[in-house]
């Protein structure tokens, strides 16, 4: 019997500007599994984050994609993000005069609204966000300070996870996490990612190298290149792009 | 005759009026004459009005202001008139918007004229270190604060507002804070204006003096009933040597008012000014600001934001004159605007040739959300000394996409993000306000009047 699909990806074509990035990708992305997408600069990887979660800059031309069976595609960004789809941000933004908290709260009363659940007051916010704060090793201080305003890259990125942790999303769409990080850093990042894997949650890690995936094992990997999926395989399919590069594996496709 | 000569003539008409001898309007009868020289100063405004008359097109200090609206409202016909009666339930009302705390001393003006009944200054008062009066009183006290000060430093033929303001003010607020007093709490100044049914007109004028060492927070609360009324406003203000003045204004007048505005400072040796101007209301405004640092390491830091929305169209002049060396000046004005709205941001720094060592700070960052909504931002730096350390910078923007994106990623919807993002933008000047009742009142009002609408 198949799997249940949580994402599923068909022969999407993308443009931004009338420049043609993604060209016929596909991907099937089952309940409860982690892919990770690999990919050398270029090759579509952040466009395929943008179109999952709206970006408005990029025009679908062809395909389609469906996220728990809705047409995800149809959905404004916030209905998405509402409906579970988390995007961490390879450039997280900055905005000063407003606190990760002030913000955040607004963000996940939104989801919890949309969800039927009873909105969070200030104090039962609070409590949760130190306890998922400490997760990440994030210091309660942040939670204060204007949203990644004058923040390390380590820092920020572990913002976008404290944040991921907060929302508790369904699909979660890891673009270049590990970019900026030092070793310390990335097994904290991977952590707070892994305390979220379970049955009912999928996730699309997208990473130019390897490296992440030492601690956020894939089920799956998927290897890009101009625009669509050259090759997938399992965990080992990333080794041997480490091994040995893009250009061989993207040839041997072809 | 045209609109604006007719004003001009129909202006001094009406001071004629005022003064001629036995004229016994119910609005001068039985009050007591001015003293001489306040009658000559008044006299002599009004000859500079006719001479200056109002600013026009060519006047390159109000090129992006035209005050054709305020001109064609025939407001003189009021001036010398009996002032109409109010009820005063609706003068209550619009105070207790400002929501000021018990036991914070309140001035409230109302239509142009002190009114006892709504204010809460006493003796006590006087212990907190400050003298309070009332301009009509305090000229006809025998120690009189503003007799030496009123008209002093400031030019009424600058232009016909401030022409028109020293003729005919006859109220305001006298405050005096003691040498080496420290007020513990914020004074108020509410100018009230209720609606009579006809276009009515508000001169008021203010002096404060803060003597050597003195330390104290003044806010002035411009509010009012719809209605059509213009309310010209100018303040004097001097600081000895060492002391301190937080000045907040607050202008929140209706929707379909005018608002002139002028502040005068002068701060001596290691005194210092800060000055937060927030403006929200009103159809048409102007708000001035000169700041002379007299002394050295004298200081003025001054905050602005403007929140406009609908068709409002607010003009903040900001001139900053280094007169002596080492003084230093900090400004910060934002503009967050929407609909059809129009805003103007001069801002002037002067460094003399022998005022080296200044260092001054100017900043204009202006927010656009709606393509109607416009912007003019003049920066002026006219430094001509050598060794000083000046900046400006002037920005105008659009809400940022990316942010925008980021926010909606995180499930706020379109009309949250854009709000949010505006919130941020305005609260570096919200934030600084003193007092946190003050604070919570007035970001609330900003957040009702300008922003609610922001995402929409």
């Amino acid at each position: 019997m198949a799997k249940d699909l949580m994402l599923e990806v068909c022969d999407l074509h993308a443009e931004v500007a009338g420049k043609q990035i993604l060209n016929g990708l596909s991907l099937e992305l089952p309940v409860g599994e982690v892919h990770a997408v690999m990919g050398p600069n270029g090759s579509g990887k952040s466009t395929l984050a943008a179109v999952l979660t709206g970006r408005d800059h990029f025009t679908v031309t062809k395909g389609s994609v469906r996220y728990q069976g809705q047409d995800l595609l149809a959905m404004e960004p916030e209905l998405r993000a509402r409906a579970g789809v988390f995007l961490s941000f390879q450039y997280p933004i900055e905005i000063p005069g407003i606190s990760t908290a002030y913000f955040l709260k607004a963000a996940v009363n939104a989801v919890r609204k949309h969800r039927g659940q009873e909105e969070l007051d200030a104090i039962d916010f609070l409590k949760i966000a130190r306890e998922k704060a400490k997760l990440v090793a994030m210091d309660e201080s942040f939670l204060n300070r204007s949203l990644n305003e004058g923040f390390s890259g380590g820092e920020k990125k572990r913002n976008e996870i404290f944040q991921m942790l907060m929302l508790e999303p369904t699909l979660i769409v890891l673009d270049e996490t590990d970019s900026g990080l030092d070793v310390d850093a990335l097994r904290t990042v991977a952590d707070g990612v892994n305390a979220l894997r379970s049955a009912g949650r999928s996730m699309l890690v997208i990473t130019h190298y390897q490296r992440l995936l030492n601690y956020i094992v894939p089920d799956r990997t998927h290897v890009l290149a101009a625009g669509k999926i050259a090759r997938s395989g399992g965990p080992e399919l990333a080794l041997e792009v480490e091994e040995k590069g893009y250009k061989s594996i993207a040839e041997r496709a072809a | 005759m045209s609109t604006l000569a007719e004003a001009k003539a129909g202006y001094v008409a009406a001071f004629e009026r005022r003064v001629r001898p036995g004229a016994g309007s119910s609005a001068t009868a039985g009050a007591k004459p001015a003293p001489k020289w306040l009658e000559d100063a008044r006299r002599e405004a009004i000859v500079a009005f006719d001479k200056v008359g109002f600013p026009g097109p060519k006047n390159e200090d109000w090129k992006y202001t035209g005050v054709t609206p305020i001109v064609s409202e025939p407001f003189y016909a009021a001036l010398g008139e009996a002032r109409p009666a109010y009820a005063s339930s609706r003068v209550a009302a619009l105070v207790g918007t400002l929501a000021i705390p018990a036991g914070e001393p309140a001035l409230v003006f109302v239509n142009g004229s002190y009114a006892a009944a709504f204010s809460s200054v006493d003796a006590t008062d006087v212990a907190s270190g400050f003298t309070v009066r009332s301009l009509a009183a305090d000229l006809s006290a025998t120690d009189s604060i503003a007799a030496s000060r009123l008209g002093r430093k400031l030019d009424a033929s600058a232009h016909g507002f401030l022409a028109l303001n020293t003729a005919f003010a006859d109220d305001g607020a006298v405050v005096r804070i003691s040498e080496g007093r420290v007020a513990d709490k914020p004074l108020h100044l509410v100018y009230v204006g209720v609606a009579t049914g006809k276009p009515a007109l508000a001169h008021l004028r203010s002096v404060i003096v803060a003597e050597p060492g003195s330390a104290a927070t003044i806010v002035e609360h411009y509010v009012g009933e719809p209605g059509v009324y213009l309310t010209n406003t100018a303040i004097e203000i001097a600081l000895a040597r060492s002391a301190t003045l937080r000045h907040v204004k607050i202008q929140d007048e209706a929707e379909t008012a005018y608002h002139v505005a002028r502040l005068e400072a002068e701060v001596a040796e290691q005194a210092s000014l800060a000055s937060h101007v927030v403006t929200i209301g009103g159809a048409l405004s102007r708000s001035e600001i000169y700041v002379r640092l007299v002394g050295r390491n004298a200081e003025c830091r001054l905050d602005g934001l403007y929140a406009l929305s609908g068709e409002r169209h607010a003009d903040h002049h900001t001139v900053v004159d280094h007169v002596v060396a080492e003084t230093k000046s900090f400004e910060n004005y934002k503009g967050v605007l929407d609909g059809s709205s129009r805003g103007v941001f001069t801002g002037r720094v002067m460094v003399r040739r022998d005022s080296q060592k200044v260092e001054a700070r100017q900043q204009n960052k202006n927010l656009l959300l709606s393509e109607g909504a416009v912007v003019e931002t003049r920066p002026q730096l006219e430094i001509y000394a050598d060794d000083v350390q000046c900046s400006h910078g002037a920005a105008i923007g659009r809400l940022d996409e990316s942010a925008l994106f980021y926010l909606r990623q995180r499930g706020l919807d379109m009309d949250a993000a854009r709000g949010l993002l505006t919130w941020a933008f305005a609260s570096e000047i919200l934030d600084r306000l003193p007092g946190e009742a003050l604070r919570q009142t007035v970001t609330e009002r900003v957040r009702f009047v300008a922003l609610e609408r922001a995402g929409k």
